[in-house]
């Protein structure tokens, strides 16, 4: 970002933000000087057309300081009529050092081959997530999953239908079809519901039919405990 | 009314497509189109009532004019026929035409083009189009319910019923054009049909504030067991002519809340018969 013109008092700048493409000039660890050289008037050759009066940000991977040549070579880069206006680099000494050039310091960013993610987990254990929110009543027939959420129904669930979260459940109105909370295996996972006329309920896999339910019936909460299903009411 | 830009076609129109449908067979979807088609046209709307079940047809037997069907709906889907030469005026009421079903096809015969053609022309000059849909949730009854504004969702008090209808009402949130093309949803109505107060009494049958409770949808209407029904059935005269049935006379209420007006339900509670009723008959 820079200002764009210098203009008279009463009027205000314009500051914001933005992302804007540029290159990315990696030296290798293992370059002197000469060799970096060599290398830039080859990149040239092959694609000077695209790299000239293009911003770039210079990178040092792997290295634990900014060589001793950077001045020299970001005088060379200019003299190409390259635009190098940042340099990668983390250490204060070295910040100092790219300061003193007219250059600003960027974050060295992180590997980008990162650990790969671990499984997406039920939001049970992921507060903040927010739930899916069904207004209508659930019909005979109709399925409804929150994949990684909560599931909230503020109608009823029809005797039919099929109600399932990774996360936990809530019934608002009757719920006379199937309930599965933590389907994805989350025992963590509970059901809670107005009023219990289900088909089937269902955490982590383990699953009560209606003639194993309670005659407590009203606000319900269904939870696993030592692998049983719990029922407690009010 | 409705007011809306239907098929895209840039023009508004007042036509008032509904669907009779259940998923079930046998609740009274014909013997409710037939009734409230006469009822609609009887009022002053001109209304067309279509059969939707194609190979089964039903419609033209209750209407009376089963020796009148020379080209059907599947006809003029294929282009053989003209929708004028395949609708009947009816004899009693010249505001009503049937298009009735062909006896000799399949459902497959139906293709969406073809049925939004001729819904676009009936349009054009009727009131109320009223859509007689087969059973079931396959093709035809798909096709039946696929452009309609409204809906009325014929159940008997009995659980299977109810099931059916409430997975009817879940299809007609979802599969409709309405649904596809994000407009405001089909207005359901549910009508209770069958009714009969004393086996509610008994515990044999589920009672209006159960069935409103399990489908969750606004009610028009109770149509109370009659055996009128049958007997009009097979006389060809929709049920709602016969003006001393109890089942003729919920159903002109029904068509009187069709059209905006109020009316208090009747035939629902348990009623002692008084002297004259027991002399004259009810």
């Amino acid at each position: 970002m820079q200002p764009d013109t210098e203009t008279p008092s009463p009027i205000t700048l314009g500051l914001k933000g933005s992302m804007t493409a540029h290159a990315l000039l990696q030296v290798p660890a293992d370059a002197d000087e000469p060799a970096a050289t060599r290398a830039l008037a080859t990149l040239l050759a092959e694609d000077g057309e695209s790299l000239r009066h293009t911003p770039c940000i210079l990178a040092f991977p792997e290295r634990t300081e900014l060589p001793d040549w950077l001045p020299d070579w970001v005088e060379r880069l200019r003299q190409e009529q390259l635009v190098p206006f940042a340099v990668q680099c983390e250490q204060a000494a070295d910040r100092a050092r790219v300061h003193a050039l007219g250059l600003a310091d960027m974050p060295v960013p992180e590997p980008s081959f990162r650990k790969p993610r671990a499984a997406p987990r039920a939001s049970a254990e992921q507060p903040g997530q927010a739930p899916l929110v069904i207004r209508q009543q659930v019909r005979s027939g109709q399925q409804v999953y929150a994949r990684n959420q909560d599931l909230v129904v503020l109608a009823s669930v029809s005797a039919g239908a099929e109600v399932m979260a990774d996360g936990h459940i809530h019934v608002y109105g009757e719920l006379r079809g199937r309930a599965l909370a933590g389907v994805s295996g989350n025992a963590a996972a509970r059901i809670w519901c107005q009023s219990l006329q289900a088909e089937l309920v269902a955490v982590a896999g383990l699953y009560l039919l209606p003639e194993q339910l309670p005659e407590q019936r009203q606000r319900v909460e269904i939870h696993l405990q030592d692998d049983q299903l719990q029922i407690s009411g009010q | 009314m409705d007011r809306f830009n239907r098929f895209n076609s840039g023009e508004t129109t007042l036509t008032r497509i509904i669907v009779v449908t259940s998923g079930k067979g046998g609740v009274g979807k014909t013997t409710t189109s037939a009734a409230l088609s006469m009822g609609l046209a009887r009022a002053g709307h001109k209304t067309v009532v279509i059969d939707f079940d194609i190979g089964l047809r039903n419609l033209d037997i209750i209407m009376d004019c089963e020796r009148r069907v020379v080209f059907d709906f599947v006809n003029v889907i294929q282009g053989d026929a003209r929708l004028n030469q395949a609708l009947i005026r009816d004899k009693r009421c010249e505001l009503l035409s049937i298009l009735p079903a062909s006896q000799t096809r399949d459902k497959e015969a139906l293709t969406r083009e073809g049925v939004q053609a001729i819904l676009e022309e009936l349009s054009q000059d009727h009131e109320y189009i009223i859509c007689d849909s087969p059973a079931g949730i396959e093709g035809g009854a798909m096709m039946a319910m696929y452009f309609a504004d409204e809906a009325i969702v014929v159940t008997n008090p009995e659980v299977s019923s109810v099931r059916d209808s409430d997975r009817i009402i879940g299809l007609l949130q979802s599969k409709s054009r309405r649904a596809e093309n994000n407009e405001p949803p089909i207005r359901e109505h549910l009508l209770v049909t069958r009714y009969d107060p004393e086996r509610v009494g008994r515990g044999d049958m589920l009672s209006i504030e159960d069935v409103e409770e399990i489908l969750a949808s606004p009610l028009i209407g109770v149509i109370p067991e009659s055996e009128s029904v049958l007997r009009a059935s097979n006389q060809g005269i929709p049920v709602i002519l016969d003006e001393d049935s109890r089942a003729g006379q919920a159903y002109v209420d029904v068509v009187a809340r069709l059209t905006g007006e109020e009316r208090p339900l009747r035939f629902t509670e348990l009623e002692r018969k008084g002297i004259l009723q027991r002399m004259f008959g009810g």
